[in-house]
């Protein structure tokens, strides 16, 4: 892969920092009890234009709030990995290297199992412990805005407010705001992630270092999103990857139940503003996060697209799957669309306006196996043949 | 590696039906049109046939039936180092071909035949790009019908830059900015970064495509030179594409 096209997500995060500052209140949304439905409540006044099928026009180019898909339950803007069971740690200079990070007043660690960030965490730091967090701007800042392209000059765009750097759970409807496992299935789990920076049998290494689909959930967690609309269908084309989900809109029965697919087998339909997405038959070869976090492939998503203005969805999707988890459990964040500044294909720092964003153009990233040696963060990783 | 066995059928079953059609009449068929005017390439496409193999005429191996050429000109139109490289390329075949041994994205025009998988167009009114959709590697392609043209410089891409406009009913796709790796077919035939691939999209009834490709590379070859391929719509009820991750290795084995 040509260099250049691994310059367009870095890029494309330079779009997400400057939809930060056009809307600085979404990120950080009201504290609230329940959490799970902070902000799913759809803006009464949010008409959306109606496309010849009757589908609300949806379609761009989305971005998730906040990245990675290092750690469910302890996301931050960027990638850190929850807290490894005992075993190989990640080598020095990798993306995750290092120790665990200090417990907090509570004496609980951060990214440990069963410590899953509220809802509300981003609102419950003292001002204090946000300018500490701005003052991270060292080796483990991944945030959206550290990831800004240099400019011409080499140097970075101005930023906006710097976003809070722990973000909600991506559970948001359990106690613990953690995946209810069995203890079968959490015990597999440990297993995997004690295995994923030195992996030593069949299976170990985490399909999304060879560059294989995500699956129809965790990839929202990694780049970007472009949403097209046809009578019938929606379309969602992934950047970072060669992958895309079609929706079938037309009450079509599911594939058969043999059959398994990496971005599983979808049927949606419309309630008002919101696309609520049926999906099965996922192969359950890709993982939830890089913590060896998973699901079997008897997993049934119920994914809601709740769109709640012209520039905000949440996201919900349900795992029923109880051959690995006690209970069915949500896992939901928020998505809102990118703009982009520059040139067609080439988005750079610089004013976003209506040319701009009608000329933006979501390229080529092959992201492949076979094409990218030692894949993303494991080092060293073994081809095979 | 596996070949659909059926082609050989099909392809017969879908030469009667191209044949048919158009000989019944003596008239240019009904074809579907969009709200603009412009042919409807809306549905699911497939070809069929031994291209992926081999677009010259062959005869049959362990994994190959026979097949005539899918060249206009009958050979391609080598320079004498293009051949070398070519017979080159044949000999490794088993173990250099990107698509086969690596899982490479094809190469345009490779992925429209790339092992015989179906792909879906959609295509709206007066939109700015077609998009399409391939079983094979979960690959997208966008053709822009907005009347802009390349971005500037060289770049690296397995699938191109693709720009379309209408000539007509046929749908003409310019399509340049390829990487050096990429084979044509699993016999060697191969590109390099300076190739430049015009694709001819043209209805002959509502059901089947002639779909007419244009080579050039200078570099290569003598003269520009052509493949012409039928694309078959798919008509089976719930008909949809499943995913080919193309794997190159034992995927059963490493992920049980």
């Amino acid at each position: 892969m040509n260099k250049k096209i691994i310059g367009q997500s870095v890029a494309l995060s330079m779009g997400v920092a400057l939809v930060a500052l056009a809307s600085p209140g979404f990120a950080q949304s009201a504290p609230s009890t329940s959490g799970a439905t902070t902000t799913s409540a759809p803006a009464k006044s949010w008409k959306p234009k109606l496309l010849s099928d009757g589908q609300p026009d949806v379609q761009g180019t989305w971005t998730t709030v906040y990245y990675g898909m290092g750690c469910l339950t302890n996301p931050a803007n960027g990638d850190v990995n929850c807290v490894p069971p005992p075993g190989p740690r990640p080598a020095p200079g990798t993306a995750n290297a290092g120790g665990p990070p200090p417990a907090g007043p509570d004496g609980r660690v951060a990214g440990q199992r069963g410590n899953g960030n509220p809802p509300s965490i981003v609102n419950v730091q003292s001002a204090p412990a946000q300018r500490a967090n701005r003052g991270q701007q060292g080796a483990d800042n991944q945030t959206a805005d550290a990831n800004a392209a240099p400019q011409a000059n080499g140097q970075r765009a101005a930023r906006g407010p710097r976003v809070p750097r722990n973000a909600p759970s991506r559970i948001i409807d359990t106690d613990n705001y953690d995946i209810p496992y069995t203890p079968e299935a959490l015990a597999h789990q440990q297993d995997l992630f004690a295995h994923y920076y030195a992996p030593t049998r069949y299976g170990d290494i985490d399909p999304q270092q060879r560059c294989w689909p995500l699956g129809a959930v965790r990839q929202f967690t990694w780049h970007d999103v472009s949403i097209e609309q046809f009578p019938g269908y929606v379309v969602l084309i992934y950047a970072g990857s060669e992958v895309y989900r079609i929706i079938y809109l037309d009450s079509r029965p599911h594939i058969g139940s043999a059959l398994k697919l990496w971005m599983g087998d979808s049927r949606g339909h419309w309630e008002g503003t919101t696309l609520v997405v049926d999906t099965t038959n996922n192969n359950a070869k890709g993982r939830l996060s890089r913590a060896g976090d998973f699901s079997s492939d008897k997993v049934h998503h119920v994914e809601r697209f709740k769109f709640i203005d012209a520039d905000h969805f949440r996201y919900e999707a349900t795992f029923d799957d109880p051959s690995v988890y006690t209970r069915p459990w949500t896992f939901g964040f928020d998505e809102k669309r990118a703009y982009f500044g520059g040139d067609g294909g080439v988005p750079v720092a610089g004013a976003i306006t209506e040319e701009t964003q009608a000329k933006y153009e979501l390229w080529e990233e092959a992201c492949h196996e076979g094409l990218i040696p030692g894949g993303n963060d494991v080092p060293g990783l073994p081809s095979i043949n | 590696m596996t070949y659909r066995k059926t082609s050989c059928f099909a392809f017969i079953a879908g030469a009667v039906l191209a044949v048919s059609a158009l000989g019944q009449s003596g008239r240019p068929a009904a074809i579907p049109r969009l709200a603009d005017g412009r042919p409807n390439f809306n549905g699911i496409w497939q070809t069929i046939g031994s291209a992926d193999m081999d677009l010259q005429a062959h005869v049959a191996d362990r994994t190959t039936p026979a097949a005539q050429s899918v060249v206009e000109e009958g050979t391609i139109p080598y320079l004498a180092d293009g051949l070398k490289r070519r017979q080159d390329n044949f000999d490794k075949r088993r173990t250099d071909d990107p698509e086969f041994a690596k899982c490479n994205l094809p190469g345009v025009p490779r992925v429209t035949y790339a092992r015989n998988l179906p792909f879906q167009i959609f295509q709206l009114p007066k939109g700015d790009k077609i998009t399409v959709l391939y079983e094979y590697a979960e690959a997208h392609r966008f053709i822009y019908t907005n009347g802009t043209s390349h971005p500037p410089g060289h770049i690296n891409w397995y699938l191109g830059d693709s720009r379309g406009r209408w000539d007509g009913d046929t749908l003409v796709v310019d399509s340049v900015d390829f990487l050096d790796d990429i084979w044509l077919d699993h016999a060697g035939d191969y590109i390099d970064q300076d190739f430049h691939v015009i694709e001819r999209f043209k209805y002959i009834d509502a059901d089947h495509i002639d779909y007419n490709v244009e080579i050039d590379d200078p570099k290569i070859y003598s003269k520009p030179w052509h493949i012409d391929l039928i694309l078959y719509r798919h008509k089976e009820k719930n008909f949809q594409l499943l995913d080919y991750v193309c794997y190159a290795f034992p995927i059963d084995k490493y992920y049980p």
